[in-house]
């Protein structure tokens, strides 16, 4: 299923951004839980069922494999898909603010 | 290592939840999960264990990377049947999930899903042409019951249930991961303790019925071959169900007039006999003579009567009447020839058809059938209390 710019699912968001550093899958992980301040615990099975689609759609490269690991980096639709993904988060959170002044 | 038992799979592979609570049902009963076959799942025999499996679908072999990574989540691979492969944890430890986005896992099915639905687009397609054919066979067939007496009736009824058990296989399949895939989708994670007995005593039941048809409708041709045979008819007389020329002509002038050898049959008088469920005992006799010095009324050349005897021990009595209208149909060449009932016998029912020197004989009694066909000069009132007297003292 290729990304067609609906709203992303938390794993995907938040790979693409530990990806901002180009990674190998190993330490993505600890990337992911550095960048979520210890929020999110992903599963090593769902990291590789996103890298494998991310890659399909080109929102990540494979910058180097050789064999024993390989090393990600998020490309430029990706950046572009993160950025658009990160202002309607934004925006919905804006929009939320009213709730602030309620509680 | 341990002793390694096998089970039987019964229930399919793309029942991910009921087949991971299974796996770790047996467990806990010192069974732990080694290897898938098609069959078979191979446990390996030891201590009871609380092991919790996941079932991962992952279309490229995992790199020892990936599985680096799996294991420092406390997952290890157990094995793997195609994409599907299988790991286990510890159930005391705490580890991640496997998968911790169900909405993820649900596009991770979208090409399994996809594979499936065009399989099951292809088998539709096939099935069309299969049932097309089969029903074709039949329905536009003008005689159908000798076909099915003489043909593959039997098998093809099988292969009929064979097929349907696989399309419906197929269907179940595509049903299953495309019902997962949309409830993943939803957000709903899959239940890795889904109840599995009934489902796989359901699926066990099914193959059960369905193992030995398969192989039963493997095994008809065979016996069919195996029972076929062909040899040249002893001049002497014989027990088999045949009209001979000798009593038909009454003339010691007659001789035996050998045709084509093949295979150290002689073609012209040969006695073929076959099998088959419908009909186990099928005769095809050939018998052809001559008389020296004497000539067809119409002075074409030496008189050389011959004659044909099929002969039909049916398993159902109410095949007989459409056998002897489907032989009548398939041995009566010319359409305006009149076929004639012969009634006061003791038989069930007699027909006659005289086509100049050609006269048929077809009746039936009980589940036997007969049909002659004889070429020659004598009168057909002369032959029918031969064929009439065949057909009900013959005993196999």
């Amino acid at each position: 299923m290729s990304y067609t710019g609906s709203p992303m699912t938390e794993a995907m968001y938040y790979i693409l951004l530990a990806l901002m550093n180009p990674n190998h899958g190993y330490q993505l992980m600890d990337a992911i839980k550095q960048v979520s301040k210890g929020r999110i615990k992903m599963g090593p099975g769902t990291l590789y069922g996103v890298l494998t689609r991310l890659e399909k759609d080109k929102l990540l490269v494979i910058l180097n494999d050789d064999g024993r690991r390989k090393t990600y980096a998020i490309t430029e639709a990706g950046t572009t898909a993160l950025k658009a993904e990160y202002k309607r988060l934004k925006d919905m959170i804006q929009d939320g603010i009213i709730l602030e002044e309620r509680l | 290592m341990g002793k390694l038992v096998k089970r039987l799979m019964l229930d399919d592979i793309y029942a991910i939840g009921r087949n991971e609570s299974w796996f770790s049902d047996m467990a806990k009963k010192g069974l732990h999960l080694k290897k898938l076959g098609r069959m078979f799942v191979y446990f390996e025999k030891g201590e009871s264990k609380k092991t919790k499996y996941r079932i991962d679908i992952i279309k490229e072999k995992p790199s020892q990377e990936q599985l680096d990574v799996y294991h420092d989540c406390g997952w290890d691979i157990v094995t793997n049947s195609g994409d599907f492969h299988i790991f286990s944890a510890d159930e005391k430890s705490c580890t991640t999930e496997l998968h911790t986005d169900p909405v993820e896992q649900g596009f991770s099915l979208s090409e399994l899903n996809k594979r499936l639905k065009v399989n099951t687009i292809i088998i539709s397609f096939a099935m069309l042409l299969f049932f097309g054919m089969i029903f074709s066979i039949y329905f536009f067939n003008d005689e159908p019951f000798l076909y099915m007496i003489k043909g593959q009736f039997v098998q093809q009824m099988l292969l009929v249930v064979v097929e349907l058990y696989v399309f419906y296989s197929v269907i179940r399949n595509y049903a299953a991961i495309s019902s997962l895939k949309k409830s993943l989708l939803q957000g709903k994670a899959i239940n890795h303790k889904e109840e599995y007995r009934r489902a796989r005593l359901l699926a066990g039941i099914l193959a059960g019925l369905f193992l030995p048809v398969s192989l039963f409708t493997i095994f008809i041709p065979f016996a069919e071959i195996a029972r076929s045979k062909n040899y040249t008819l002893p001049e002497a007389s014989t027990n088999l169900p045949v009209i001979r020329l000798a009593d038909i002509e009454q003339n010691p002038g007659l001789t035996r007039e050998t045709g084509y050898y093949g295979n150290d049959v002689d073609w012209a008088n040969r006695v073929s006999f076959d099998w088959s469920l419908l009909a186990p005992v099928q005769y095809e006799i050939d018998e052809r003579g001559m008389v020296n010095g004497e000539m067809w009324e119409d002075k074409s050349g030496e008189y050389s009567p011959s004659i044909t005897t099929r002969f039909y021990k049916l398993t159902f009595r109410s095949m007989a009447e459409n056998l002897t209208l489907d032989l009548i149909s398939r041995y009566v060449y010319r359409d305006d020839t009149e076929i004639k009932a012969v009634d006061g016998l003791k038989l069930d029912k007699m027909y006659i058809a005289e086509e100049g020197t050609r006269k048929q004989i077809f009746a039936y009694s009980g589940k036997q059938v007969i049909h002659v066909a004889y070429y020659g000069k004598m009168k057909i009132e002369d032959i029918i209390p031969l064929v009439s007297e065949k057909l009900l003292s013959y005993q196999e």
